[in-house]
């Protein structure tokens, strides 16, 4: 389903508030065109500016109306970059009206709202797809790898996924008489540095932010579901997340179908705690070899006199993410096939990590199937 | 008997163990003043016979790297002949038996050392410096990836060197511990989970046996301020020439962590002070609540001073 003269599909950005780069990515491919940026007209004027502001930057108009705007413009998917609360009622929503749905993440703040994409995804027979990184050359390459029985059958796989970015104050730099920090506060003034990844009015931990890219690469490199998990988390770094009782840092004890085992440590560690974005690391031990992968390779170091602190030494290079996923996506509805990350995959992340958190309260293991 | 010598004079130690042991307690030996190689024993019952010779006699210490079965006999007759003991850790699997043959050395003045050699490899030393020295604020979240080969027990027992590491780097016992894993014909694996009272965590995998992933070794250390990465992925050369392809090889660490050991054990002979193994008896307790939880598929809790199963 393309639009009726050409292979292209036409792309409505259903709001975007966050940083850019699902929107961006969207239109990096050659298949696929934005052509239009609406919200619901009741949102609140932050919201609206960055919408306008970004239809400004690519030249088509801004509709503050989703319904009209998708009856008008005639688009066949939607690019749902919202706050995360409002992502399942965009994407539910655009599913309805037919349109194939890429969204943000997170899926959403809540287990029954995933369920409420995948029944919409499914109803109305559209594809899905939740952004995420699987598409990098080494997650790829592991994938490869694994796929032709390099290390015979995996028995555990673990993941480091760490971003080395501050977030506000440290941890205990508050003074008493000074009032909490509000998240969504927060998150409106981190948008000058791309830090308001968990943009919206429920505070989110990094388990439930960021858990859903380490999460993504063990679905892909094992296909198998988590039956149970076993998790501490703790707000170790950063005020925002003390204050918001979230998580900066987390650790996931998972029990897969098979017997496959694995772990997952994952936190928003502070800058000075790596010199690029953070470790992420990919651990596969199987029964003829292992795997270890640094995701963040291949790599160039560049270093001058001058360079500023928080400069990157080490840059990513070949990375082709954006294209990776599109490519999947175009031919998903192309041949009626399965995104890298559908609607189902996407919920049955979104309850590991409520069941992470559940067992992080209780000290108990959680059966993921309970969620 | 140890104790009773001046400091000026040599300590005469010999050794128990295997040739590769050996050779490398002699290579490490080499790099302490006051200390001389007096050569090897192996079986408990030649040593015992080797103290009531004059030349035993003249034995100021034993340094015992032996297999775990023989650890125990070894412990009795160096006791009995009031020699001095650096024996490797562990000697037993109870932590209360740990604690009354630590009790029973210290009582005679007998300086004995079960030897926890993880804590002074080159890597663990420096990480713990920058945890001592502040640079890594609190300690948040610990590591450890250890997939080994050439070891020859496939038991949960095995962890029992990086559970010491854990608790020795967040300077507590964990309050919970979660462990999952398996044994099959491939090899043995076991993953724990720990939590510890500051909030801290740490992950714990070890692999036993499996072909092809002889002898990785990784540790990360995330603190409140700053991180540490001890990493044999980071730390490989290459080879090429090879007909099988370019292969990745680990620089050795020569045999730093047993020099450490046995200066602080000649250190505490020659400086008559008490030796204190109560880092054994937590590292055994460790252990032992790993193997409740794994057993139980449930976490093992810390209760006044006792895991049971929460």
């Amino acid at each position: 389903m393309t639009s009726p003269d050409s292979n292209i599909f036409r792309c409505a950005v259903l709001s975007v508030v966050k940083h850019a780069y699902v929107s961006n990515g969207v239109a990096a491919h050659p298949r696929f065109e934005l052509v239009v940026v609406a919200d619901d007209a009741d949102q609140p004027d932050w919201v609206h500016e960055r919408n306008q502001k970004y239809a400004d930057e690519k030249g088509i108009p801004y509709v503050r109306n989703v319904e009209k705007a998708i009856r008008d413009y005639n688009v066949q998917v939607a690019v749902v970059s919202s706050e995360a609360e409002r992502h399942a009622d965009l994407s539910v929503r655009a599913a309805q009206a037919g349109l194939h749905v890429v969204q943000d993440k997170p899926m959403s703040t809540r287990v029954s709202e995933c369920d409420r994409i995948m029944q919409a995804v499914d109803h109305n027979g559209v594809k899905f797809l939740l952004w995420n990184r699987n598409g990098l050359p080494a997650v790829q390459q592991a994938r490869e790898l694994l796929d032709s029985g390099s290390i015979g059958t995996s028995k555990a796989i673990h993941v480091d996924f760490y971003f080395s970015k501050d977030v506000g104050p440290l941890k205990g730099s508050r003074k008493t008489d000074d009032p909490p920090l509000n998240w969504l506060d927060f998150q409106i003034a981190a948008h000058v540095d791309g830090s308001d990844g968990g943009v919206g009015k429920e505070p989110m931990g990094e388990l439930q932010i960021e858990g859903i890219y380490p999460l993504a690469y063990m679905h892909l490199l094992t296909g198998l579901n988590v039956k149970r998990v076993f998790a501490r988390t703790t707000a170790h770094f950063h005020q925002l997340y003390v204050d918001n009782n979230i998580d900066d840092l987390a650790t996931v004890t998972l029990e897969m179908e098979g017997g496959l085992l694995g772990t997952l440590a994952i936190g928003r560690i502070g800058a000075a705690s790596h010199p690029d974005i953070g470790e992420i690391k990919i651990h596969v031990l199987g029964t003829q070899g292992a795997l270890v992968v640094s995701e963040a390779r291949p790599e160039v170091a560049i270093h001058y006199r001058g360079q500023l602190e928080k400069e990157f030494r080490h840059r990513r290079i070949a990375v082709d993410n954006d294209f990776y996923l599109m490519n999947n996506f175009a031919d998903a509805i192309d041949n009626d096939q399965p995104t890298v990350l559908d609607a189902t995959a996407s919920r049955n992340i979104a309850a590991i990590v409520a069941a992470a958190l559940e067992s992080s309260l209780t000290g108990q293991p959680v059966d993921v199937a309970r969620i | 008997m140890a104790d009773s010598r001046s400091t000026t004079e040599v300590l005469r130690l010999v050794h128990a163990g295997a040739p590769p042991e050996f050779e490398a307690f002699t290579r490490a030996l080499a790099h302490i003043d006051g200390v001389q190689n007096t050569g090897s024993t192996y079986e408990a019952d030649a040593f015992d016979a080797m103290c009531s010779t004059p030349f035993g006699q003249q034995i100021d210490a034993v340094v015992a790297q032996l297999p775990f079965t023989m650890r125990k006999s070894f412990v009795g007759v160096a006791f009995d002949h009031k020699k001095a003991l650096f024996v490797t850790s562990p000697i037993s699997r109870d932590a209360e038996k740990i604690g009354e043959v630590d009790r029973r050395f210290r009582e005679a003045g007998i300086p004995l050392l079960i030897a926890q050699s993880q804590r002074y490899t080159p890597a663990a030393q420096t990480i713990k410096s920058a945890v001592d020295s502040g640079k890594l604020g609190v300690p948040g979240l610990l590591r450890i990836h250890r997939w080994d080969n050439t070891s020859t027990g496939d038991d949960i027992w095995q962890l029992q060197p990086d559970l010491d590491l854990a608790r020795w780097l967040f300077g507590a016992m964990p309050l919970s511990i979660y462990t999952t894993g398996q044994q099959t014909d491939d090899g043995a694996y076991h993953q724990v989970h720990l939590g510890f009272p500051n909030g801290g965590m740490a992950l714990i995998d070890h692999a036993v046996g499996f072909q092809g992933s002889s002898d990785y070794y990784s540790l990360s250390l995330i603190g409140s301020t700053g991180a540490a990465y001890a990493d044999d992925h980071h730390n490989q050369q290459l080879l090429f020439g090879d007909e099988e392809g370019p292969r990745s090889l680990r620089t050795g660490q020569g045999d730093v962590a047993l020099t450490l050991l046995l200066r602080e054990f000649v250190k505490c002979i020659a400086d008559q002070v008490p030796t204190d193994n109560a880092q054994e008896r937590d590292a055994v307790s460790l252990t032992a609540a790993a193997l409740l939880s794994f057993e139980n598929r449930r976490p093992a809790q810390l209760r006044e001073g006792q895991y049971d199963l929460a």
